[in-house]
């Protein structure tokens, strides 16, 4: 026979394939665990809710017993009735995690018509009737080019019977509704949109991962702001006579504030982990030093200079370009590894410049022109408080790009140290 | 029809491979308390059922699948399905078939739900059986053949694992896939020839 000659092609196979084993996904057992978990919990409590039956606690432990065996064979919508009578009856704690397993199949079943559409026969009875089944298939045309396409639509079409078995829930019932399924099969028409889908009511929550996030940060900027050199004489000018040049001078080095930046991060999924984000960020700057100012003339002297002190504040906003990489994702953590860069433009830059000698105060700006850019890279760890709802932290560093205007505080020390602090609702 | 794979005579072939491969004789007598333990929703029991048969059950879901991260999600459902019906093991038949049934179930399902069955892939490379590189004989073992597996197009690979690693015959191959015997037959014959083809003979 033509099969003959593969016989040692599937005995290779088999010998090889059958019962090998693989390394199982770390973190998967714990994904298993948490979604048993929420299986459960919301169950306990509608179990509580449920137990309004006359079933009397002494029967309970019959009840408890014939209602879980019950449920789990016929795997019916209805049998959820059973369960319920089972789980009131059932209020001992002891028996009570048996019985909401028992709860939790029925429910299963229930939401799952295609759950118990696989479901075991716990009898393990040939095939019922297979000789109609058969029958109704073989039309399927044997011209079509046996060929995957029809394999693959055929997949498509096999569908769960009704989703709701009938109460009953014998096999003998469900044939009727085999036959009805199979004959849809002639019509080459993809029956996936008009079949009912309840595998959609999560039966487990789902694993889905994420597709999108959204968080709020804090950025508090790290080392690297004792700066060495501090920018040289500044040229402001006072808006209200923008021709007219101020020059700064710092009599000692800057101190500065600690800048913290505040944003907003978008991020989207384009596969299971990697990701890639952007938003808006805010970073206010500032300094003060003791110094001196004077009013340069058209010609360039400079006339008699004013100590003073000073602040000076640089506001600048920001859209970051950034990519992530999840390399943990579990249901209540996840960590991630991430790079990218910042486009920054200045809104502004002032100084406060408050005369000694008590002669006033004025206000001088500078411009800045130009988009600072910046490289980043870090990593961050991510705890899930309650769906969607995290919070987060990402240490990382910034390096900044260097650019003509020297004007601004990164240019002494461009590779900064930071840690966002934030809250991320992720879907 | 659909209840089938449940229904399912196991085929003697596999019957004795499963409990070839299955756990040792005493341990088979530890496993019935342990699904008691299961049930109760025991969960230190349940994790180490699950340890005993991820392992397997990855394996298989991973050549039903082809794909990794697809098999991992195959596993989990599976695994929850399992404990979550595990009122439904009778005892009758050994438990790692039973498993083993579920894990099967979920990843035809899953083939199914996620029409991951790119027909024209499929035609492309059914039609061009013979552009794969042949594998030297030499180095086949168990990650050069679930490779090759993997490569195929998801119909030949259903059939070719149904029939040749899990036992079952065309006939409730068809029944089961609702397609025909001869159509389940035509699918094993070229997922044979394409695996023949790459695998180079001397």
């Amino acid at each position: 026979m033509l099969e003959d000659k593969f016989t040692e092609l599937d005995q290779l196979f088999r010998s090889v394939i059958e019962g090998a084993e693989e390394q199982v996904p770390s973190g998967l057992w714990s994904s298993i665990s948490d979604h048993l978990d929420a299986l459960i919990a919301p169950l306990a409590g509608a179990a509580g809710v449920a137990g309004a039956s006359a079933v009397a606690s002494s029967t309970s432990t019959s009840a408890s017993t014939a209602g879980a065996t019950g449920t789990a064979a016929s795997g019916a919508g209805t049998a959820a009735t059973g369960a319920g009578t089972a789980v009131s009856g059932a209020a001992t704690a002891a028996s009570a995690s048996h019985i909401v397993t028992a709860v939790v199949v029925s429910t299963l079943a229930v939401g799952t018509g295609v759950g118990s559409y696989f479901i075991l026969n716990r009898s393990e009875e040939p095939v019922p009737e297979p000789s109609h089944v058969i029958e109704v298939v073989e039309p399927v045309p044997e011209e079509m080019p046996a060929d995957t396409i029809d394999f693959v639509t055929a997949i498509r079409r096999v569908s769960p019977p009704v989703q709701p078995e009938p109460p009953a829930a014998e096999p003998d019932p469900v044939q009727p509704e085999a036959l009805e399924v199979v004959e849809p099969v002639r019509e080459r028409v993809p029956s996936r949109t008009s079949r009912p889908r309840p595998e959609k009511q999560p039966r487990v929550p789902e694993a889905k991962y994420r597709t999108f996030s959204f968080d709020l940060h804090l950025v508090p900027e790290f080392a690297g702001i004792r700066s060495g050199a501090d920018p040289a004489a500044v040229m402001a000018y006072n808006p209200l006579a923008v021709d007219r040049q101020v020059e700064i001078l710092q009599d000692e080095k800057s101190r500065f504030k600690m800048p913290v930046s505040r944003g907003i991060g978008l991020r989207f999924y384009l596969s299971r982990r990697w990701s890639v984000g952007t938003g808006v960020n805010y970073t206010k700057q500032e300094r003060s030093f003791s110094g001196s100012y004077a009013l340069v003339n058209p010609d360039g002297t400079r006339q008699k200079s004013t100590p003073a002190r000073f602040t000076n504040e640089q506001v600048y906003v920001g859209v970051p370009l950034t990519a992530y990489f999840d390399i943990v994702q579990a249901p209540k953590w996840n960590v991630y590894a991430y790079g990218g860069g910042m486009f920054e433009k200045c809104l502004h830059d002032r100084y406060r410049a408050e005369a000694r000698n008590g002669k006033g105060i004025h206000y001088l700006r500078q411009d800045v022109k130009g988009i600072q850019a910046s490289l980043n890279l870090g990593a961050g760890l991510e705890y899930k408080i309650f769906d969607p709802v995290g919070i987060y932290v990402a240490p990382g560093l910034r390096y900044h790009l260097p650019r003509n205007q020297l004007n601004t505080m990164w240019s002494d020390q461009p590779l900064r140290f930071h840690a966002e602090f934030g809250v991320r609702l992720a879907w | 029809m659909q209840r089938f794979l449940g229904n399912l005579h196991l085929h003697s072939r596999e019957s004795q491979a499963s409990q070839h491969h299955a756990v040792a004789g005493t341990k088979d007598m530890r496993v019935p308390n342990l699904i008691e333990l299961c049930k109760q929703g025991d969960r230190a029991a349940q994790k180490s059922l699950f340890d005993t048969l991820a392992p397997k059950m990855f394996s298989v879901c991973l050549r039903y699948m082809g794909d990794r991260a697809a098999a991992e999600d195959v596993l989990q459902d599976g695994f929850i399905t399992l404990f979550t019906k595990l009122d439904t093991y009778s005892g009758e038949g050994p438990f790692e078939g039973w498993a083993r049934k579920i894990f099967v179930n979920t990843a035809l399902m899953s083939l199914r739900k996620t029409d991951a069955l790119s027909l024209s892939d499929d035609i492309d490379i059914a039609r061009g059986v013979g552009d794969g590189v042949p594998t030297p004989v030499q180095s086949l073992g168990y990650k050069e053949l679930m490779k090759l597996i993997a490569q195929l197009p998801t119909g030949f690979r259903t059939v070719f694992n149904l029939y040749v690693l899990e036992g079952y015959s065309h006939k409730e191959i068809a029944e089961a896939l609702g397609i025909s015997e001869n159509t389940s037959r035509s699918q094993l014959r070229r997922a044979r020839m394409m695996l023949q083809d790459r695998i180079k003979k001397e």
